[in-house]
């Protein structure tokens, strides 16, 4: 679905990818997993879109979007989490799912009633209200969002990525900062939406329960380069892996 | 905040209507006060508040800090005046109008430079240089009368085939900047208030965020653009037959000064601060106009005083006040029940 063929970038005076090969299949909870500055967040800015790759070529559905900007990738089926939650903290929280839903309508060219109304339809008012409990935050929907705890935060924006219904969802450590209680909870949520909505998820993640909890495929990244790719627990025996990372840890 | 536009529409439209209509009463009762003075203050102050909101829209609402906006004013103001000049018999409105698209053309050109080059204070410099280059041309144009200025701009006809009414009569000019000025404001509250100002405020809190939205943001910014440089224009366009006379010093750096500082009066993240800005600003200039010399620092000296003590400047002081009294109300209520 989403592949990487000899990826590279530099900021200046330091390489950060080297030559990334990365395959994501359809339907694939797969998981990047490495040590601090290992690159994982530069590698999830070229995928996204966020920053262009320098060298190699990033395709999706067999379409090369290497040069494409994020919002392009956004219309083509990508969605995409940050590792601090980024949401619009001066809106309600009811309101920030209403942009999104907005969004979506302009990207499909629906109508969103009529064109001198100010206030959001009645219909779209009732999805950003589902929408909302199906990320457990109904109860704090007419709150600012810059007043949310750093967890609801966090659900709020997978919310509003989600509200876009992409195909592929990038999530960039998406239990930081959180207590144990909460990562189960949204490795229960990101399976359950997984498979309910058909997604395809790629996320980068510390925490080895959350990891192993969810990932069905794992890659191993370090100093810029990949280790090991394939099936988490063999991943995991691989003597290399053992030696930079988990090691480290266990 | 601004997320006030669910309530808008759900609660208190009565009450905002009727506020509204009050206010358009009393201005439009301002040329029934003794002394022509105050009649021309007013009027001005329309004009100046629609071109602080539209500097609002830019600021405010997208988060774009724009210090060349004086130029979309003189451009609309130069270019409606020159348009009615010409011997061509073109009627008024469709020389205002084309004033505003000169606005808003002029906005497109620079938006396509500044917003594709630039960001943050680059961005601001830039559109102060692009807009001094307005000021420019104005002082070396022999037809829009160099530093001289234009004058002698007369109150238009309008023309509607069937009748006529020749503003020149009495104050019904000040009734069609009334209207006009009417008419501009209620579009661009839609704006603000409407699914674009949503996305365009979303824009001033989290550009990125947007983008992962599937927004080109640089496209929304450059609407933005437009319809600031474009209302702005409109509002200039009104100013030569109002006060007769046109001088480059409307293209001037120091007037681009005037919404900012009026909108960081009045509250930028509010619709109507920059309208409360203008209004406290005028009233500023009124009373101290006997005062010359002092006169400057006497403004000065409040405006400092009003920005420091109420940091939302004064929509955002009204905002706490009214937040406040509700909350008493609240715990009022709750005391009475539990004495009950």
């Amino acid at each position: 679905m989403l592949e990487a063929h000899g990826v590279g970038f530099s900021y200046p005076g330091i390489r950060v990818l080297q030559d990334i090969n990365l395959t994501v299949e359809a339907g694939e909870r797969h998981a990047i997993i490495g040590p601090n500055g290992a690159g994982k967040t530069t590698l999830f800015k070229v995928l996204s879109g966020e920053d262009i790759a320098q060298e190699g070529t990033v395709t999706y559905q067999g379409q090369d979007v290497t040069r494409k900007g994020a919002w392009e990738r956004v219309k083509l089926g990508f969605g995409r989490t940050f590792q601090v939650a980024r949401v619009f903290p001066e809106m309600t929280v009811l309101d920030n799912m209403i942009v999104a839903l907005e969004c979506r309508q302009r990207i499909r060219h629906e109508s969103g009633g009529p064109w001198w109304k100010v206030a959001a339809g009645r219909l779209l008012l009732e999805e950003a209200r589902e929408r909302l409990a199906e990320v457990r935050l109904g109860g704090v929907a007419d709150d600012e969002a810059g007043i949310l705890s750093h967890g609801d935060k966090k659900r709020l924006e997978l919310g509003l990525s989600l509200a876009l219904e992409p195909r592929i969802l990038l999530l960039d450590e998406p239990t930081a900062g959180m207590s144990p209680d909460d990562r189960k909870e949204v490795v229960q949520l990101l399976k359950g939406l997984q498979e309910k909505r058909d997604l395809t998820l790629l996320l980068t993640e510390h925490d080895m329960d959350v990891v192993f909890g969810l990932a069905t495929r794992l890659t191993v990244l370090s100093l810029g380069q990949i280790l090991a790719s394939g099936d988490p627990e063999q991943v995991r025996k691989e003597p290399v892996v053992r030696e930079v990372y988990l090691g480290q840890r266990h | 905040m601004r997320n006030d536009f669910l309530d808008v529409y759900f609660s208190g439209v009565k009450g905002r209507a009727s506020l509204v209509l009050a206010m358009l009463i009393l201005v439009a009762s301002v040329p029934f006060s003794p002394g022509s003075g105050l009649t021309f203050l007013v009027g001005l102050l329309m004009i100046q508040a629609v071109f602080a909101i539209s500097f609002n829209i830019l600021f405010g609402l997208t988060g774009l800090i724009s210090f060349g906006q004086a130029a979309y004013f003189a451009a609309g103001a130069y270019g409606t005046a020159y348009l009615m000049q010409l011997d061509v018999g073109m009627p008024f409105l469709v020389a205002w109008v084309l004033g505003g698209l000169i606005g808003g053309v002029f906005a497109i050109a620079v938006g396509l430079v500044a917003l594709r080059r630039a960001s943050g204070i680059y961005f601001a410099i830039l559109s102060l240089a692009l807009g001094q280059l307005v000021y420019t041309v104005i002082r070396y144009s022999d037809a829009l009368g160099r530093d001289d200025g234009m004058l002698g701009i007369d109150r238009p006809v309008l023309n509607f085939f069937l009748f006529q009414i020749d503003l020149g009569v009495g104050e019904r000019y000040f009734y069609f900047i009334l209207i006009a000025t009417a008419l501009l404001v209620a579009f661009l509250w839609w704006v603000w208030h409407g699914k674009l100002g949503r996305v365009l405020f979303a824009i001033r809190q989290d550009p990125d965020r947007v983008r992962f939205l599937g927004v080109n943001v640089q496209r929304y910014q450059q609407y933005a653009f437009v319809i600031g440089g474009t209302t702005a224009a409109l509002a200039g366009g009104l100013m030569g037959p109002w006060a007769h006379i046109l001088t480059p010093e409307l293209a001037h750096w120091s007037y681009s000064a005037l919404p900012i500082l009026m909108s960081l009066l009045g509250g930028v993240a509010y619709f109507w601060g920059p309208v409360a800005g203008a209004i406290v600003f005028a009233w500023l200039g009124y009373i101290t106009r006997t005062m010359p010399g002092i006169q400057e620092l006497v403004i000065g000296g409040v405006l400092l005083v009003i920005v420091l003590a109420l940091p939302g400047g004064i929509a955002g002081g009204a905002a706490r006040i009214r937040q406040w009294l509700r909350r008493r109300r609240l715990t009022n209520e709750k005391e009475a029940g539990s004495n009950a």
